[in-house]
């Protein structure tokens, strides 16, 4: 019966007791990789159970709805909060290793864990009001563990990220104490049936300030500048958590709001959408063409592929939700994996910065493997998984004649390909710019390897073998726009 | 250069690459085996990814098979000769294994009858040239040939998704077979240019036609056995065969017809001029391979059934003879050290079979007769005499058939006959045998095909049939007959002759043509190739500055801004609510919090600076007492007074350690844009803020919460039942977030205590 609040409460669970056994990091590490796994365990499960009855709900307390908070686990939040917990596993495992690891201190795993517990939160959650406490638990949690290094950039890091999510957190709370004012509703369903009744010019700035400040928690332009302000000065497993989860949370919230609960929301919004979404691809991927820093071209990248994703929710049709949910799942693994990737040419090579690594596709033709697979999945060359999110958008924004959008999008993805082009030809073809340089041979990298190649084999089983997760993406959209067959 | 020259100890040829061979030619036995004794077309299907429509369906009919037997036929040859040519050297084993991936999607490409697959299949093949180009990727000019081979071909291969995409929707099918079956339903749809304009873009990326053109003799830095198999024998053509592929539906089209005939014909004239400026054999062979590519297309456009013949021809034919071609030029390479001709003549006297294998495909290029390229020469001559081109493409076409003539005679009479006057420090040797078998059985078949041409019009006439369904079945043999290819053969070695014996002066001449580079497409390339780094730098200094006012003067601005013209969108709507004025003691509680929220812009000092958002709290209590919640105005003075104390005391503490990097709030700017924007933010906000809350409230939620406080939830009081009881999820919630805040501070607070430690 509780079962739809287990993704929140187990890792909720294990932060707590993190915190408890802070004085002992060994079993405190345990505890952490113990909760992990009990995660991933649960939320598989969830995520079959839920495939084969249909969602779950449950209202806390017994209330009756509208009057508690209710939890629903549907497809669409199993499946992210699976995601969650698959990368919350590689990020712990990746601890254990020789690559480049967060420092350990004693308030690591808790926030890891309490990351975790926010975002599966708010993946699960169908109140509006209990939205934003999740919203918040994820927020401080990201603070925590941008701040976690304690170094001057990463205390700078820290305070931009935490002004700029702040202030987007607060104008959502700003817009739900509006809707609450005007509706009386904070559940979900009832939500949406009394949005409806709403006159429509008292509804429009409500749901513009909404999805504004969701916009701003998705890194949306021009709202974006958070995102590459500081996740560069994260640690690479931390990072890969981030880069799976953080943006991926308004991305849900947009999806699930302006997808399923506000449906039909006025369609001014989402020809807007539609222009944030193109004029983030291209000032996304603009950045990650001038930058040299692997870390910072795949943060940027991020934001280009978040223009992809809400590019498809602004053609509000089935097929676009389908693209959308297929583009966020695909990009959560293939851009946490690329991370890994990175940290492990980092590991090898010294550098981030493009310009001075080299030399890895003789030293470390595996790696160069890994990233060649990844890589081609993130611009989208097929077969591989990245190329089926980009069909389904293409061809849905073409039979909705949005050619402009098309071209852009098009257009993104082969400077997309110009800056993966660029990480291979300075990290794998060119000569390391140190002659005397060579790859360091007894490393225990075995986890991370671990970490990277299921990764990359997950990711590759989508791109030959697409049709469970196309077929899954449009049942979860199908059951977002209420016509399940 | 891959080897220095007489490095005697890498001759014996690689084991590896032998066994690796077996592969393709296997293949290429079952499939004659199957040619002969299965009647084509071979048809299957299996379901793939059915949710988005797309089945792997197989359908091989002429065209694919002749295709099919090049691939197979040629990669065998190909792993051969890299057995001998790349014996010894790093990272062979890396070429071959690609070299049979690369296999793998052309053969994929060429029987996938989904347009999506096949689109998939020709990305493929471009992401596999690009790694083969890279051979030699510590060079960096490598690395720029094989970037843009792909950048080229990936932005052609994205223009041809969406026309695939955009074809597919007008046809209702994906289906390239059932697009043909059903032509002429949707020929009228006005969308259907652009469709075909996008495909073209994508065929003319692949197959070097102008003005993509110029990747391809870059692309000649890949090691030999790359460039013969994937820029001369398969990928390249691989855009004339989508175009052959779809002639059969949209050849009566005029754009087709004027657009394949025009671009084709431009490509064949400029790669026939180009020709003329190398002096590197390879980059020679390379601008040849270029003009037939542009006959080609031509051909693909021109009407009329002996086209269609003609093009299976001449693919077949130009297989036979440009690839023995690339393998000597590989040999000389190899043998010599050099592929630049002036450095090359007389190397007959040290590898008579390299010159042997050279004479005869030179013969074959040239379309000499008793050479299957004589054949070749025959069907095109009456292709074009029996469609009428303009006058123009003829004799455009006699100019490249010239230059054709004259750059075979470079590859064969030049490079081989004469005398070797250039001083050497070794003698150029001959290649192990890998490196001539390959070679001498292509050009053999050249010969043997050319006395008998009935060997291969099976094949021919079939690739012939699938390009035009209804053609003559013996109009290989008919060709053969006809007598105006005795003029254009003779027109064409005359102008051959004439530019081979003025090859140098011509070279000399258009080598200080520079306009043919300032105009040509890859200057424009390379300057924008250039220009995205400089606009992204541009573009991501302006946006990413690392200032965090400058962000939130965006985030509040674009905020401010869309709020703006939400309400003012909807402006007559407010008009009619009516906003009653507050009463006094509210309107004392907000100027107590605006009051605070004022000052903390002119405060300085930290303690102070506190103290006075203190009163933003107190202020907010006052206000909560006078709108009916006594109860949480008091939590809220408590809690107010707490935080105070407790953070003025952490102040205190953490003062007595230097300070860090506080600097920033030391100077108050006054900033008139973010004057401006903040009024405008507060003015819209309140303004949306009286509106919906003048507007009739829903009160289920509250009356039942009062309703049930007592009866259900044993709480008498309301708001400490809803907290606990009716909302215990937001509060479990909110408990987290104050541990985890706790959290998050802890490394700062240790930073503190740690500077102190330091400083004591």
């Amino acid at each position: 019966m509780m079962w739809p609040l287990a993704p929140m409460l187990v890792p909720l669970a294990t932060a707590l007791l993190c915190v408890l056994t802070q004085s002992t990091p060994r079993r405190q590490q345990m505890i952490s990789v113990v909760g992990a796994t009990v995660l991933l365990i649960t939320s598989t499960l969830l995520f079959l159970e839920v495939q084969q009855v249909g969602a779950l709900r449950v209202v806390l307390g017994h209330w009756p709805l509208p009057f508690g908070i209710e939890f629903v686990a549907d497809v669409l939040g199993t499946a992210l909060a699976l995601v969650a917990a698959l990368m919350l596993n590689v990020t712990v495992l990746w601890q254990w290793s020789d690559a480049d690891a967060a420092p350990s201190s004693p308030t690591l795993h808790p926030l890891l864990h309490g990351l975790v517990a926010g975002v599966c939160g708010a993946f699960m959650t169908a109140d509006l009001f209990n939205l934003y406490v999740w919203f918040e638990v994820a927020l401080m949690c990201a603070l925590g563990l941008l701040a976690h290094g304690g170094g001057l950039h990463q205390l700078d890091a820290a305070l931009k990220y935490f002004v700029l999510n702040v202030i987007g957190t607060m104008l959502f709370l700003v817009a739900v104490a509006l809707i609450y004012a005007a509706t009386g509703h904070l559940n979900f369903s009832a939500l949406g049936d009394a949005m409806a009744r709403l006159d429509a010019a008292v509804a429009l700035p409500l749901y513009g300030l909404l999805l504004f400040a969701l916009l701003a928690k998705a890194a949306a332009f021009p709202l974006y500048a958070w995102l590459p302000a500081s996740y560069h000065t994260l640690p690479p497993p931390v990072l890969a958590l981030f880069s799976a989860l953080l943006a991926k949370v308004g991305i849900y919230a947009i999806l699930r709001l302006f997808g399923n609960v506000f449906t039909p929301a006025p369609a001014l919004l989402y020809d807007a959408l539609g222009w944030i979404a193109v004029l983030s691809m291209i000032a996304g991927v603009l950045g990650a063409a001038y930058h040299w820093d692997m870390r910072r071209i795949l943060a940027f990248h991020s934001i280009s592929q978040i223009g992809y994703i809400l590019l498809a929710i602004a053609m509000a049709s089935r097929t676009g939700d389908t693209a959308a949910i297929f583009f966020t799942l695909h990009h959560s693994l293939v851009k946490a994996s690329l991370i890994l990737v990175a940290a492990l040419v980092f590991r090898y090579t010294g550098h981030y910065d493009l310009r001075r690594c080299g030399g890895l596709y003789a030293s470390r033709p595996w790696l160069g493997v890994a990233f060649l697979l990844l890589a081609l999945s993130l611009v989208g060359i097929p077969p591989f998984s990245g190329f089926w999110g980009k069909y389904l958008i293409v061809r849905e924004a073409l039979s909705q004649g949005a050619y402009l959008w098309t071209a852009c999008a098009l257009l993104v993805s082969v400077v997309t390909l110009y800056s993966m082009m660029k990480i291979w030809l300075e990290a794998f073809w060119k000569p390391h710019p140190d002659p005397a340089w060579r790859a360091p041979e007894h490393v225990r990298l075995a986890p991370a390897w671990v970490g990277v190649s299921g990764l990359a084999l997950v990711v590759l089983s989508i791109g030959v073998a697409p049709e469970a997760l196309i077929g899954f993406a449009d049942a979860a959209a199908g059951a977002l726009r209420g016509d399940v067959p | 250069m891959v080897h220095s020259v007489g490095d005697q100890e890498t001759q014996r040829p690689d084991v590896l690459l032998l066994v690796l061979a077996l592969f393709p030619a296997s293949m290429f036995l079952v499939l004659l085996y199957a040619l002969i004794t299965q009647p084509l077309p071979w048809a299957a299907s299996w379901t793939w990814v059915p949710s988005l429509g797309i089945d792997l369906t197989l359908w091989v009919d002429g065209l694919a098979a002749q295709f099919l037997l090049l691939i197979t036929g040629i990669g065998t040859l190909v792993l051969i000769y890299a057995a001998g040519y790349l014996a010894g050297v790093t990272g062979r084993a890396r070429v071959a294994l690609l070299l049979l991936l690369f296999m793998a999607a052309m053969i994929g490409a060429v029987i996938s009858d989904h347009l999506i697959v096949l689109f998939m299949f020709w990305e493929l093949t471009s992401v596999l040239s690009f790694l083969l180009v890279g051979f030699s990727h510590e060079q960096e000019n490598t690395r720029r040939s094989a970037q843009q081979a792909l950048l080229v071909t990936g932005l052609g291969g994205l223009a041809l998704l969406a026309g695939f995409i955009l074809l597919g929707q007008i046809a209702e099918t994906y289906s390239i077979q059932d697009l043909i079956a059903r032509a002429d339903r949707f020929v009228g749809d006005a969308r259907l240019s652009a469709a075909l304009l996008l495909i073209f873009a994508g065929a003319f990326t692949k197959s070097a036609q102008f003005p993509f053109h110029f990747w391809l003799p870059n692309a000649m830095a890949a090691p030999t056995p790359v460039s013969a198999y994937l820029h001369s024998a398969t990928m390249v053509k691989l855009g004339i065969y989508l175009l052959a592929r779809l002639d059969a539906a949209f050849s009566d089209l005029l754009l087709w017809e004027v657009v394949l005939v025009a671009v084709g014909t431009s490509t064949a004239v400029g790669a026939a001029l180009q020709t003329m400026r190398e002096r590197d054999l390879k980059r020679i062979l390379a601008w040849s391979t270029v003009a037939t590519l542009g006959t080609l297309t031509m051909l693909v456009g021109l009407p009329g059934q002996g086209a269609a013949l003609a093009v299976a021809t001449l693919f077949f034919a130009h297989a036979l003879y440009k690839a023995p071609l690339f393998f000597v030029a590989g040999n000389l390479d190899h043998g010599a050290g050099t592929r630049i001709i002036d450095q090359l003549t007389g190397m007959r006297r040290y590898m008579p079979w390299t010159a042997a294998a050279a004479l005869l495909a030179a013969i074959s290029m040239a379309g000499l007769p008793l050479s299957f390229g004589f054949i070749a020469k025959d069907v095109l001559t009456i292709a074009k005499a029996e469609s009428e081109v303009f006058k123009a493409v003829s004799y455009a076409s006699v100019f490249v058939s010239g230059v054709s003539v004259a750059a075979a005679a470079v590859a064969a009479i030049h490079v081989f006959w004469g005398r070797d006057t250039v001083p050497r420090e070794a003698h150029p040797h001959e290649g192990s045998w890998p490196m001539l078998f390959p070679p001498l059985l292509l050009v053999t078949l050249g010969v043997l095909f050319g006395l008998a041409p009935t060997l291969v019009d099976p094949i021919l006439g079939a690739a012939a049939r699938a390009i035009a369904p209804g053609l003559d079945a013996d109009a290989v043999r008919n060709a053969y007959d006809a007598t105006p290819v005795i003029s254009a053969t003779l027109s064409a070695v005359l102008i051959g002759v004439v530019i081979y014996r003025n090859w140098d002066r011509m070279h000399a001449l258009l080598e200080r043509a520079h306009f043919l580079d300032v105009l040509g497409p890859e200057s424009w390339y390379w300057r924008k190739l250039a220009f995205l780094p400089k606009l992204a730098a541009w573009l991501t200094r302006r946006l990413q500055h690392g200032r965090l006012p400058g962000y939130v003067l965006v985030l509040i601005g674009t905020c401010s801004v869309v709020l703006f013209a939400l309400v003012g969108v909807t402006w007559p709507t407010w008009q009619a609510v009516e906003v009653s004025a507050p009463e006094l003691p509210v309107l004392l509680a907000c100027a107590l919090i605006a009051a605070g929220a004022l000052a903390t812009l002119f405060v300085r000092d930290h303690l102070v600076l506190l103290l006075v958002s203190g009163l933003v709290g107190y202020g907010s209590a006052a206000l909560f007492l006078f709108t009916g919640a006594p109860d949480l105005a008091f939590t809220q003075f408590a809690v107010e007074t707490v935080f105070v104390v407790v953070a003025a005391t952490l102040l205190v503490r953490l003062r007595r350690a230097p300070a860090t990097a506080s600097s920033a709030l030391r100077e108050p700017v006054l900033r008139p844009v973010a004057l401006v924007v903040s009024i405008t933010f507060a003015v819209v906000l309140t303004a949306l803020l009286l509106f919906v809350s003048a507007q009739p409230f829903d009160s289920t939620l509250s009356e039942y919460f009062g309703a049930q406080s007592v009866p259900a939830a044993h709480g008498r009081n309301v708001v400490n039942v809803i907290i606990v009881d009716f909302r215990a999820l937001d509060t479990l919630g909110e408990i987290g977030v104050l541990l985890f805040a706790l959290l998050a501070a802890l490394p700062l607070l240790r930073l503190g205590r740690g500077a102190r430690s330091e400083a004591t």
